[in-house]
């Protein structure tokens, strides 16, 4: 495809808004709009910035190094939160591939500021040493994603704050709702994503917007 | 289909021991408390086959909600929990706000009727203050299952008509009845039904009812497990609300009908 | 920054300059005809997302039942915002029958909601503070998964938002999907929404916003006091009432639609449910267009148009003789037995030619409705004044009555015989008068020298105090003899079987 200057582009869509003001259909919707502008797709709602910060929540988490740290201990960077059990075959995997597809659409010096932190609802079996295996096997930034578990109590808090719900089934599993929440170097939310494989846009152009 | 059934009689036989192992050791209710169980339950939603039953081991129960003078009580001893102090992020804009001030219930809130507008986090902490605990789903479900004269009267038409009748009628912001002024269940529980929601410990677990159309592959993308849970008995829509509340709630929410009651473990040598 | 993120900012810039040129351009001139006709004459290129302002946001007009909002006149989409606060509240379902409603901002059917194609719908959920329980919206104009169930998932006393853009054209009914969905639906939770074409729907004198529904009361049909749901005749599909916009007589007496001679009248129609499908029908009118099922394409001189639970229709006709004009679910047990009657009342100037062109309608009236097992009334009779009677009387003659004998008991030419200065009860004793109303009356009959012949259903449903009170308010109406009927009278004919 070449490339057109992007006034060309814009102008040609600024005709069209004047001659057309019903949209077709979403099936022949397939033009050249960047997908973060495609708004027929409801973007999700980038929260204000006065809600409560999660860091007034006194829990905490065991990392792969066994350290317990309050969640607090994350405040001073744009972070991305997550809950998850790591022994989980199917949603959970696809859960670390959104976390990934949010960082590669971001300039490298924003992504270096983010971090990533995944719970673990199922302490019991992510011990420190499945934690570090799974940070080392599935390729994640030791220095920026963090991978923890918390008590069955904090876990229940954090979940609770964090909209995500969840339920240990007898068999050992979990049948859980996946979320991706960004919170702000505060603590506040700024948007989320529910469930796996959404448009990311909405944490992207936070990421992205001049501070 | 056999191993399954012999999975339900192993459930059974467990409950039926556990049962005959705890009898003859008799134990002190904490004060307020009675105890409910050992019991089966049958879940609305079973998070799988092996679960549509489910064995609830012996637990204490506060046997009324807990109330606003009880509440207020709680509050002076740990003003952190006053409605002027305690973070957004642990009770919403709601909390306590029925109560003339922040540590006074006024002229127009009945000290004996339960506590309202309170948030989990609240009620946890409530909960913790007496070295007890809210009660899990299963917990409050099973001891909810029994009427005055029977342990399981789900299947009694005019026990579940009366429940239904409370979460069908309007919602009145006037002053609620007090605390334990009708008839307690065959455990000695009161207001299970008919007065206020109640909190549990792991209202995050319901997670079907957000649209209770999806079913199955609908909402894979959403969660993750197990999946097509799918209600055992559609008609027991008493069962469906309580789970389509708890699906709407978030740890800071409180409302003007949601109260709580604590539970505690029993302390059993096994 | 990267340089493709460069790139994209320098797109979004572009366009918003050139889009405020094209935008301003675009209301100069907003010669919405030249635009249709060039739409149409040509394929439709890819919609123009970025037309969508994304500042300027419209509040959304809402109405209650019946009323429509005006159209949105505007030529290009819109970011909408619309508001809507769930309340649980107890309202009148019939004279005397209370029932505990949940409704999209405290009316059945919920607010009317009015956006255009293309339209950007920000849509914020309420639910009230007092609510026992939590609600949520699916609105069938919505794309996206649960139709914006699950984002609008809310507890009582909190709000949600969620954003849609409206994709589709039509009239689309929106309702709550909380578990357990029928009963919310049973209770009153839905309405429509209108997603109007590019140009609009073609201008009217009069819209008017009708949905029927079912439902299903521990009582049966007319028992007195505050009703509760009753969850085993939902199950079975055995309705208690079917109404038009949540209540008997809520399109009747004082609440009639009304139009003038000559108008054309629109009516948004809907079924709410949760059960039932409609067989919706105007007596003694025939529909000019019908929109079926909501849609694009219309349907031309129809007289009974059949809408199925979570659908609806764009009905349009034009009145042309003065009247009234019963609105009926054509399933006509419904209609006489359970609720569903409304009426249209249409004033001005009379054309006898025309009117007599039209009557063959009516003889829907002439169904016969097979008898009903006699009910003995066991309440004890009240004590009410005669002009009490007369009053309660009147209320239930506009809800039962009127539909046939007429709000001024005028009766229908041909075919049902007046009650206004009706000889019929000058000469005949109260007990024949009693036994007619009770007992039905089938066969010919005279009335103020015309004859008659066609079938009056029996009223032994009815209590002895309401048929006391409905045959007070006759004797007591229209040049009638006056005098008064009590239920004690009702109870002797009732027993001895007299005609």
């Amino acid at each position: 495809m070449t490339r057109r200057s992007p006034f060309v582009w814009s102008l040609a869509l600024c005709l069209l808004a004047c001659r057309q003001p019903a949209p077709a259909p979403p099936s022949s919707s397939s033009h050249a709009v960047p997908a973060n502008q495609r708004s027929d797709v409801p973007v999700p709602a980038v929260t204000e910035a006065t809600g409560p910060s999660l860091y007034d929540l006194p829990i905490h988490v065991v990392d792969r190094a066994g350290t317990t740290r309050p969640l607090a201990a994350f405040r001073g960077a744009p972070l991305l939160v997550t809950m998850f059990y790591g022994s989980c075959a199917s949603a959970c995997p696809l859960l670390t591939s959104d976390l990934k597809r949010i960082e590669r659409q971001l300039p490298t010096g924003v992504r270096d500021q983010l971090r990533v932190l995944m719970v673990s609802f199922d302490q019991a079996r992510d011990t420190p040493a499945v934690l570090e295996r799974m940070t080392l096997d599935r390729g994640m930034d030791p220095a920026r994603w963090t991978l923890a578990s918390a008590s069955d109590d904090d876990a229940r808090s954090l979940a609770g704050v964090l909209g995500i719900r969840y339920r240990k089934l007898d068999n050992g599993e979990f049948f859980h709702s996946s979320a991706i929440v960004l919170l702000d170097r505060d603590g506040r939310i700024r948007a989320r994503l529910d469930g796996l494989g959404r448009d990311p846009s909405a944490i992207v152009s936070f990421l992205t917007a001049p501070s | 289909m056999f191993s399954r059934c012999l999975a339900h009689v192993l459930a059974c036989v467990t409950v039926l021991t556990g049962a005959a192992h705890a009898a003859p050791r008799p134990l002190k209710a904490p004060a307020g408390m009675v105890m409910v169980g050992p019991g089966v339950y049958r879940p609305l939603y079973p998070a799988s086959p092996a679960e549509r039953l489910v064995s609830v081991r012996r637990f204490y129960l506060d046997a009324r909600p807990v109330t606003n003078g009880e509440f207020l009580t709680f509050v002076r001893a740990q003003p952190e929990w006053r409605r002027d102090r305690a973070p957004r992020l642990l009770a919403d804009d709601g909390y306590l706000t029925h109560w003339a001030a922040a540590d006074a219930l006024g002229r127009d809130v009945r000290s004996a009727s339960p506590v309202t507008n309170v948030s989990w986090f609240a009620a946890k902490a409530y909960c913790a203050a007496r070295s007890a605990r809210l009660p899990s789903e299963r917990e409050w479900e099973l001891a909810a299952l029994a009427s005055e004269n029977a342990r399981d009267a789900s299947s009694d038409p005019a026990f579940v008509a009366r429940i239904l009748d409370f979460y069908s009628r309007p919602a009145l912001a006037a002053s609620l009845r007090d605390v334990g002024s009708g008839k307690p269940n065959l455990y000695g529980v009161y207001d299970l039904h008919g007065l206020v929601w109640e909190w549990i410990y792991d209202f995050s677990a319901s997670l079907v009812a957000v649209d209770s159309r999806e079913k199955g592959e609908a909402d894979r993308n959403r969660f993750c497990g197990a999946t097509g849970a799918s209600a055992q008995t559609p008609s027991d829509y008493a069962a469906f609300m309580r789970v389509a509340f708890r699906s709407s709630l978030e740890a800071a929410y409180t409302t003007s009908r949601l109260g709580f009651r604590c539970a505690a473990d029993l302390e059993e040598t096994p | 920054m990267s340089k493709d993120f460069r790139r994209t900012i320098g797109v979004l810039r572009a366009s918003a300059i050139a889009l405020a040129l094209v935008a301003s351009a675009c209301e100069q001139k907003p010669d919405v005809g030249a635009m249709q006709r060039h739409f149409t004459e040509h394929p439709a290129p890819p919609p123009d997302v970025t037309s969508v302002p994304s500042d300027d946001r419209i509040m959304a007009v809402l109405t209650s039942p019946p009323n429509v909002p005006p159209p949105t006149n505007r030529t290009k989409p819109a970011r909408v915002v619309v508001k809507l606060t769930v309340k649980e509240v107890v309202m009148p379902m019939a004279d005397g029958v209370q029932y505990s409603y949940w409704t999209f901002g405290g009316t059945v059917p919920g607010s009317f909601i009015r956006v255009r194609q293309g339209d950007v719908v920000e849509f914020h959920l309420q639910n009230d503070a007092t609510s026992t329980m939590p609600h949520n919206i699916d609105l069938h104009a919505v794309t996206g998964p649960g139709g914006g169930a699950a984002s609008s998932f809310t507890a009582p006393g909190h709000a949600s938002q969620f954003t849609f853009r409206a994709l589709n054209p039509g009239l689309f009914v929106y309702h709550c999907a909380t578990a357990p969905v029928p009963m919310h639906v049973a209770n009153g939770m839905y309405g429509l929404i209108l997603v109007e074409p590019p140009g609009g729907l073609p201008p009217v004198d009069r819209e008017y916003y009708v949905m029927e529904g079912d439902f299903y009361t521990k009582g049966k049909y007319h028992a007195k006091g505050l009703q509760a749901f009753d969850m085993d005749k939902g199950i079975e599909e055995r309705p208690t009432y079917v109404v038009f916009n949540g209540a008997e007589g809520s399109l009747l007496g004082d609440k009639s639609l009304k139009a003038y001679v000559g108008d054309s009248v629109r009516i948004f129609f809907g079924v709410g449910g949760p059960n039932l499908t409609s067989s919706f029908h105007v007596i003694g009118e025939v529909f000019d267009r019908v929109y079926m099922e909501g849609g694009t394409h219309y349907q031309e001189n129809v007289q009974t148009t059949m809408v199925p639970a979570g659908g609806s229709a764009i009905l349009d006709f034009r009145v042309q003789v003065p009247g009234a004009y019963a609105l009926v679910d054509h399933s006509l047990f419904r209609a006489f037995n359970q609720g569903a009657v409304g009426t249209l009342k249409v004033s001005g100037p009379e054309d006898k030619l025309l009117y007599s062109g039209k009557q063959e309608d009516s003889l829907a009236e002439k169904e016969q409705a097979p008898q009903a097992p006699v009910l003995v009334d066991s309440a004890p009779p009240s004590t009410l004044t005669r002009d009490e009677r007369i009053a309660a009387g009147k209320t239930l003659f506009a809800s039962t009555c009127s539909a046939c004998h007429q709000a001024t008991g005028s009766g229908l030419p041909g075919s049902i015989p007046p009650l206004a200065g009706s000889d019929f009860l000058v000469k005949n004793d109260k007990e024949r008068v009693i036994g007619v109303v009770l007992n039905g009356l089938s066969g010919p009959v005279k009335v103020n020298g015309t004859s008659f012949n066609s079938v009056m259903p029996t009223w032994n449903h009815l209590t002895n105090d309401e048929l006391a009170n409905v045959l007070t308010y006759v004797l007591n109406s229209w040049g009638n003899p006056g005098g008064e009927v009590a239920p004690a009278e009702i109870a002797k004919v009732r027993g001895s079987g007299a005609i």
